[in-house]
């Protein structure tokens, strides 16, 4: 049983004890909350906190549920010169995140043609080892351009245009890329996964705008009520997951070196001033870099496969980036720490950043308005774009949820579909799901997931982000 | 027949147990069990044979190595292996002799992707008599 108290009233407070440096702060409903009063994810909100140097809180979002050390949906933010860097506050996935392009396409027109246009995407977008159609492979001098340069390398090599990187998070390319911190296994695995999907709840999905909630905010994004829409849902590849991996090693001897405890040794971390940090975030940055570059070239392929459809350009056809965001980084950001602007470095595990209007880090297009916050929800239900907040910047570092987060294990997602055919039954919704495999689509199902609008109606009524739009899925495809 | 492996309930990522009447065969079914997570073991055919050598510590981190390796040898090279042969000569030694074939999503009835192997109630020990390994991978 873990102690909490209601502090607001999408609020929840676990006060600082035993080894805690600081508060856990959850923010989720009354009735989240009180379902998860026996949930270890808590207690690994409350171990986050006893990591030194944390600044504020150990946060968690609503959609928070357990993971490796630190909790998905965490957030954490460590001062410089005291504080750590934790490859669990980032997660394998090292920025896995999501991607919304808009199009000038009403659904309306291309529903009779999902099918079609759904294969074709299939057949456009390379899965990962193993499909038909491999990954775009590279040269080693491509390479040092690719983790140094992320989605701007894309473009230079006419993956998409200049005008996408506008609407990327750091403009599709993290600062402080060290390529010689990238182990040669790691980008051995990487070689031949760039441009493909991956599998899990990893995902590519034409749909439509459904409902608009706000529309000044919608429009300044260039969303309209039946527009069609697409979101790309992958990460860093087996590159990302091997740095991880890596260094998760090297951080383990590092705690160890410079007398860090650990109520998990998940949480292994160093000194964000040392060596080993360095390493890390170095390595970190290639791999985020690796992933940005991993969706502009997703998007390249999803616009090749419009064009082949529906004969037109992309460029007549509108197709779009409205935004492209990390939820799994850690990045250095100035805050506001009390009286003064302060630098610290923010870990985002299954958390999105959540900036307001006026931040200079907002898209000038936006800057009247907000970041985007792009949340996917379950394949047969829906996702939103949500809005960031200065109530964010005040509470949790300017972040807010990524998902939904599972319901269901993958062994009892799939035992509750024997006997039944998921995509008949989705279709039967007007969604036509077509994946590399029946497990994963079985595994995926949509009741495995909690319902993302529960998640989103928690951040809203915490004032972490606001919602704008609600977006339906046609067509779905599946690694 | 002696069970070699099985899938344990876990919300979001996949928890193997295998067995083993010794460390070797436990490494052995251990490496079955995530091949079996990934695609059909029994449609990869044994036919190209590779060899490594994983070092550690212990089983464990041994046991750990021989699972990232096959995650490694998935990517890198395309492979995946359906018998392995496991060695382990010296205490911080194993030596792996595996038979598999370049990776097909269709015709081994591919599964899911395994982003990674996790160290989180990680057991790698004796239980009644027999080698036992639980792991969890990040899917």
């Amino acid at each position: 049983m873990y102690e909490f108290k209601q502090t607001g009233p999408y609020e929840f407070r676990l006060p600082k004890t035993g080894a805690m440096r600081v508060d856990g702060v959850v923010f989720a409903s009354p009735a989240m909350m009180e379902s998860m009063r026996e949930d270890p994810c808590l207690e690994q909100v409350q171990n986050v906190a006893t990591l030194p140097g944390i600044v504020g809180a150990s946060f968690a979002m609503p959609d928070i549920h357990w993971g490796y050390g630190f909790p998905i949906g965490g957030v954490a933010a460590f001062d410089p010169e005291e504080g750590v860097v934790s490859p669990g506050g980032v997660g394998y996935d090292i920025n896995c995140g999501v991607r919304l392009l808009r199009t000038q396409i009403e659904a309306e027109q291309i529903r009779p043609r999902i099918k079609e246009i759904t294969v074709a995407l299939f057949n456009s977008i390379p899965c990962g080892v193993g499909s038909k159609r491999r990954g775009y492979r590279f040269s080693d001098e491509d390479y040092q351009g690719i983790l140094q340069d992320g989605a701007r390398w894309a473009v230079r090599k006419s993956f998409g245009n200049e005008e996408d990187l506008h609407y990327i998070e750091e403009g599709g390319r993290l600062a402080g890329a060290r390529p010689d911190s990238v182990s040669l296994r790691a980008r051995e695995r990487g070689q031949g996964q760039l441009g493909t999907l991956g599998s899990g709840n990893h995902f590519v999905e034409v749909g439509y705008v459904e409902e608009i909630y706000d529309e000044r905010v919608a429009h300044t994004l260039g969303l309209h009520l039946g527009m069609t829409t697409v979101i790309i849902h992958t990460g860093s590849r087996g590159l990302g997951h091997q740095v991880c991996t890596d260094h998760l090693s090297t951080m383990l001897r590092a705690a160890e070196k410079y007398g860090i405890d650990l109520p998990d040794r998940q949480l292994c971390c160093a000194p964000v001033s040392s060596p080993e940090a360095h390493e890390y975030l170095g390595a970190m940055a290639c791999a985020a870099n690796f992933a940005f570059c991993n969706r502009q070239l997703v998007t390249h392929f999803v616009r090749e496969a419009l064009e082949q459809t529906l004969g037109a350009s992309y460029r007549e056809l509108g197709v779009e980036v409205v935004y492209d965001l990390c939820h799994n980084i850690a990045k250095f950001e100035e805050h506001r720490v009390g009286r003064y602007s302060k630098r610290v470095l923010v870990h985002r595990k299954g958390a999105t950043r959540s900036f307001p209007a006026k931040h200079p880090l907002v898209p000038s297009a936006y800057r009247d308005v907000g970041q985007p916050v792009l949340i996917p929800g379950d394949m047969g239900r829906y996702s939103y774009v949500l809005i960031g907040t200065e109530k964010a910047e005040a509470m949790t570092f300017g972040s807010t949820c990524h998902g939904a987060g599972r319901l269901m294990s993958r062994h009892r997602a799939k035992k509750s579909t024997r006997g039944r055919n998921v995509e008949a039954e989705l279709w039967e919704q007007g969604i036509y799901v077509y994946g590399a495999s029946r497990a994963t689509v079985n595994e995926e199902v949509p009741w495995a997931y909690k319902d993302v609008a529960d998640v989103v109606e928690a951040v809203e009524g915490a004032g972490l982000s606001r919602k704008v739009a609600r977006l339906r899925p046609m067509g779905v495809i599946k690694g | 027949m002696e069970k070699k492996y099985k899938n344990l309930d876990h919300t979001g990522d996949i928890k193997i147990e295998a067995y083993g009447a010794s460390p070797e065969e436990l490494v052995q079914n251990a490496s079955l069990a995530l091949t079996d997570t990934i695609a059909e073991v029994q449609r990869i055919l044994p036919k190209q044979e590779v060899e490594w050598v994983i070092t550690g510590e212990n089983l464990e981190e041994m046991l750990v190595g021989q699972l990232q390796e096959i995650l490694y040898r998935l990517d890198s090279e395309g492979m995946v292996f359906s018998k392995f042969q496991i060695d382990i000569p010296e205490p911080r030694n194993l030596r792996c002799l595996a038979y598999g074939e370049p990776l097909d999503r269709e015709t081994h009835g591919f599964k899911t992707e395994i982003k990674a192997v996790t160290y989180h109630r990680l057991f790698v020990g004796l239980e009644n008599g027999r080698w036992v390994a639980r792991v969890i991978f990040d899917v």
